[in-house]
């Protein structure tokens, strides 16, 4: 009885002992995220300095609404080129996602919904297989009107193929849009 | 494996002095005295056949029939705490008086009947569904959750092929139980997507209790418990194993397992017991297209030693599950034009060929469980059982977009949880000669939980106690069980919240008490039971946030959230007295008050676009349903056996269905004996299983699927080969290769399920 008694505490003593306190949880800010799109249109003729709209919610997902969200005011009967650039500004200095996005360009695809518009975009650059990613683009505006553009970015490992239906969706956002 | 089979010594004395030639004028005598404590067992029921006598034992355990002829005679013996008993008896002239010991099993050691009591007791007064080990074996498709299925009214939420978590009654996840090996499985039971961790090729019996009847296992149990049995190690008489190979075609998936178990040869009452196996499947196949991504594997190993002797019993068990899971890779989808596009899609643009690798997304998981348990047998007032268990459960898993490259090359997992839990459980069970049995017992349970990746869930810590009492009767024939069970649930979080590291502390108590009832009679037996329970609201309903992925859903937590509580009434009839005819029917309802779901509310913003967003909110729910099984034996090879269920629910907040409630399903099954004796047995079975549309009411995306059938088909075949005895399963599933989607998958929205499947399973058993 006495050995079965020792056997028995001796258990209880190994689990309770055991028993650890907890690191803290890692800090969120500390992951990857994306959190500011920067739409760069650069007036083929030089004529007239770049324009800039931009996208920013520097706490991610949820929590408060996004810090801004501008429209786009671009000059009618206009040749732009234009490019993006992604940040995550949660890090300082804040870290430059969009170069991943080029160099995996290949598993990535930006496209465009205009609404409302008279607007030709072209994508300009292509990735290692051939296919255009849409992080540099070309836009022809026609008439003055208001309207929108939607930016999209599709991850699309080993399904690329210039579809922008399919694949995980990375950035969809809406940007008013208003030709002068 | 039947722990709760009781050993009897029966003393017989025919005594028929009085008799002479064929006069049937001669008595008989039988003494039932329990095995363990020596005593007489008084109140036992014994029908003598011929005669169609009935007599309760006195107090002195005598059994007296008189006027019996000089025959052979069969003699039936039961009670409530042991198992039933059989016996011919042949009455002669002058017969001496006969000692006769009978084991109930010839391999049931006798400080089994400690547990055995309380189990067999459950068995008596709970209506609950078994399945046992040829079940097991020709329905075992990998996982345990398919085997589950086989039970009437159990369902399984799906991710794909390989992840199913089991619903009871409607209810899953937090409020259904798993207790393995004796103790509650603790992985991260909260994920829809996480299955329970569990070997299912170790498992040899299954029970499974409905609603919250039971309060031995914990008062969260409100939708039911599954208890996983692998085969006992107090057992084993001798050194034997166990070979079990499987194939399956689609998928390309196999399984091997190898089991040795033993005495020691100086101490035969030392036990041994070591177990592994390895499961390895391809991409699944819908009848037309591959799902890209879709294998499995998974190792699992365990050790078992035992010690017993008359009065006292140890065992120390380590187990280790170690799976690594694809997830369709056309199922991770960003946002919810994604799933619209992906659910509009004819096939999924992820389809491929065949192949065994798995990339991301995919789990990996391993779950370690070290237990040690005592028991201890005392001298007149039942047994003591102490239970200690670890548990350490590491969850990563890998998502296209988030996984980031770490400096030496490996991937970074996009969630990564290490749950530890430390259990403890007492237990007392009184045998006695008393009326009232009893069982008293404490539990408690201390968890951590870290994460090492992104913020689902918070750290936690947290600390269960509980108590309970069990007290058990019988009135003439009506079998009373009555228990009550307290438990106090107190946990600390630790999360971030705007850079600032927030700790919040929450504590919950209450009550559960059930009564059950059984009243057999001449055709059937009737189970009643009443029973209230509760759970506290779970960590992911206080505190998730972020977007799930498979569902396009943006989930918040909500921290004010209350316990929910149920109150349960289930009434069932089973039949199996009648030579032909089985049925067993059951109808419940159950009322959950305060009831934790998720609610639509404003959709969240992000870059990622606009997600339908969800809410834990809580609101008054009413479940309530059917349940039948009906089985007839037409002749000795032919049987016909039908289940169905229908479930029905409320929400008496949105005057809706409750959202993901199962559909109704009916199953057939003709079973044809081909062979039977003693040398070998050949079955086959054929079955079709209907599964109805649910309703859903606009509470989803997309529609719910249509309706379904599915036929199956099987031969078993026991036998042997150049002496060797082996058990051979032959199946195919969906014979018909039929296009179909489940409501209850998760990938209904993107892609058909699993084609046709033709299984091969097969035993040897062997002896060293």
């Amino acid at each position: 009885m006495k050995t079965k008694l020792i056997i028995l505490s001796c258990l209880v003593i190994f689990l309770f002992f055991h028993v650890r306190k907890n690191a803290p949880p890692p800090n969120p800010n500390e992951e990857e995220f994306i959190t500011t799109l920067q739409l760069e249109f650069i007036d083929s003729s030089g004529a007239s300095p770049s324009i800039y709209a931009l996208y920013q919610d520097k706490d991610g997902d949820g929590g408060n609404q996004p810090d801004k969200w501008d429209s786009i005011k671009l000059k009618s009967n206009t040749c732009y080129y234009m490019s993006i650039t992604l940040l995550d500004e949660t890090k300082t200095p804040s870290d430059t996602v969009s170069n991943e996005i080029i160099s995996e360009g290949h598993d990535h695809l930006f496209c465009f919904d205009v609404l409302g518009l008279n607007l030709s975009i072209n994508k300009i650059d292509l990735d290692k297989n051939g296919l255009p990613i849409g992080m540099k683009t070309k836009w022809n505006t026609g008439q003055p009107g208001n309207g929108s553009v939607q930016v999209i970015l599709k991850h699309q490992p080993d399904i690329k193929t210039g579809d922008c239906n399919i694949g995980a969706t990375d950035i969809q956002l809406t940007f008013q849009l208003r030709v002068e | 494996m039947r722990t709760f089979v009781c050993t009897l010594f029966v003393i017989t004395m025919a005594m028929n002095a009085f008799g002479q030639n064929k006069e049937c004028t001669h008595d008989l005598t039988i003494i039932v005295i329990d095995s363990d404590t020596k005593q007489p067992i008084e109140g036992v029921t014994a029908f003598i056949s011929k005669g169609a006598q009935m007599i309760h034992s006195d107090s002195n355990g005598e059994i007296h029939f008189k006027n019996l002829c000089l025959a052979l005679y069969e003699i039936e013996l039961h009670h409530l705490n042991h198992k039933p008993h059989k016996e011919s008896i042949l009455i002669t002239k002058n017969k001496q008086p006969k000692l006769v010991l009978l084991n109930c099993h010839i391999d049931t050691l006798k400080a089994i009947t400690i547990l055995g009591k309380k189990s067999n007791f459950q068995k008596e007064v709970l209506m609950l569904s078994k399945l046992k080990a040829d079940d097991l074996f020709k329905s075992q498709n990998f996982s345990i959750g398919k085997s589950l299925e086989k039970i009437n009214g159990v369902y399984n939420l799906s991710t794909g092929n390989h992840i199913q978590k089991p619903i009871i009654r409607g209810l899953y996840g937090n409020r259904v139980l798993v207790i393995h090996n004796d103790i509650r499985l603790e992985g991260q039971q909260w994920g829809s997507e996480h299955a329970p961790e569990v070997d299912a090729m170790s498992i040899k019996e299954v029970e499974l209790i409905r609603g919250a009847q039971s309060i031995e296992y914990g008062s969260d149990a409100i939708g039911g418990v599954i208890i996983l049995k692998p085969k006992s190690i107090y057992k084993i008489t001798k050194t034997n194993g166990e070979i079990i190979s499987g194939f399956n075609t689609n998928g390309k998936g196999f399984a091997q397992s190898l089991m040795i178990e033993g005495t020691l040869n100086k101490m035969k009452s030392i036990t041994w017991r070591m177990q592994g196996d390895f499961k390895k499947s391809g991409n699944t196949k819908t009848p037309d297209y591959y799902l890209k991504n879709t294998g499995m594997n998974e190792i699992n190993g365990s050790v078992a030693l035992g010690y017993q002797s008359n009065d006292f019993k140890l065992s120390i068990h380590h187990t280790f599950f170690k799976s690594k899971i694809g997830i369709f890779s056309g199922s991770h989808i960003g946002n919810i034009t994604d799933l619209y596009n992906a659910f509009h899609a004819s096939k999924p643009v992820d389809s491929s060929g065949f192949s065994y690798q798995i990339g991301m997304p995919y789990q990996s998981i391993i779950h370690q469980t070290t237990k040690a348990e005592m028991i201890y047998q005392l001298k007149k007032f039942g047994a003591i059982k102490a239970t200690f268990a670890y548990q350490k459960n590491n969850r990563d898993e890998y998502e296209k977009t988030t996984s980031t490259l770490q400096s030496d090359g490996s991937y970074k997992p996009s969630l990564s949880f290490l749950l530890n839990t430390y259990q403890f459980d007492l237990k007392f069970s009184q045998s006695t000669q008393a009326k009232w049995q009893g069982i008293f017992g404490v539990s408690n349970q201390y968890q951590t939980n870290e994460y090492f990746a992104s913020y689902l869930i918070p750290n936690y810590q947290k600390n269960n106690a509980g108590f309970y009492l069990i007290e058990k009767a019988n009135f003439h024939s009506i079998f009373i069980e009555i228990g009550a069970r307290f438990d106090l649930n107190q946990f600390a979080i630790q999360k971030w919240e705007q850079n600032n590291l927030i700790n919040r502390t929450h504590s919950y108590k209450g009550f559960a008490s059930s009564l059950s009832i059984k009243y057999p009679s001449f055709f059937f037996d009737t189970y009643l039971n009443l029973s209230t329970s509760w759970r506290a609201p779970f960590v992911n309903e206080l505190y998730s946030y972020g977007v799930h992925h498979s569902a396009a859903s943006f989930e918040i937590g909500n921290s004010s959230l209350t316990p929910e509580r149920t109150y349960q009434i289930s009434l069932g009839l089973i039949e199996k007295k009648m030579k032909q005819l089985d049925f067993e029917v059951s109808i419940y309802n159950n009322y959950i008050h305060h009831f934790i779901k998720l609610m639509p509310t404003v959709p969240v913003s992000t870059i990622k676009g606009v997600f339908p967003t969800f809410i834990y909110s809580q609101s008054d729910i009413n479940i309530y349903g059917l349940e039948w099984t009906f089985s007839y034996q037409f002749n000795q090879k032919i049987n016909w056996s039908n289940q169905g269920n229908i479930l029905k629910s409320i929400d008496f907040t949105t005057k809706n269905v409750v959202f993901g409630m199962p559909p109704a399903r009916f199953s057939s099954d003709l079973n044809y004996q081909i062979i039977k004796n003693k040398k070998q047995t050949i079955v086959a079975t054929l079955e079709g299983v209907y599964t109805m549309k649910q309703k859903s009411d606009n509470q989803d995306y997309v529609p719910p699927p249509d309706a379904y059938l599915l036929l199956n088909a099987d031969l078993f075949i026991e036998s042997n080969i150049f002496k060797i005895p082996f058990k051979m399963s032959l199946g195919v599933q969906n014979l018909l290769n039929n296009k179909y989607r489940d409501y209850l998958n998760r990938n209904r929205y993107f892609a058909n399920e699993a084609g046709r499947n033709i299984s091969i399973r097969i035993l040897f058993p062997f002896t060293i």
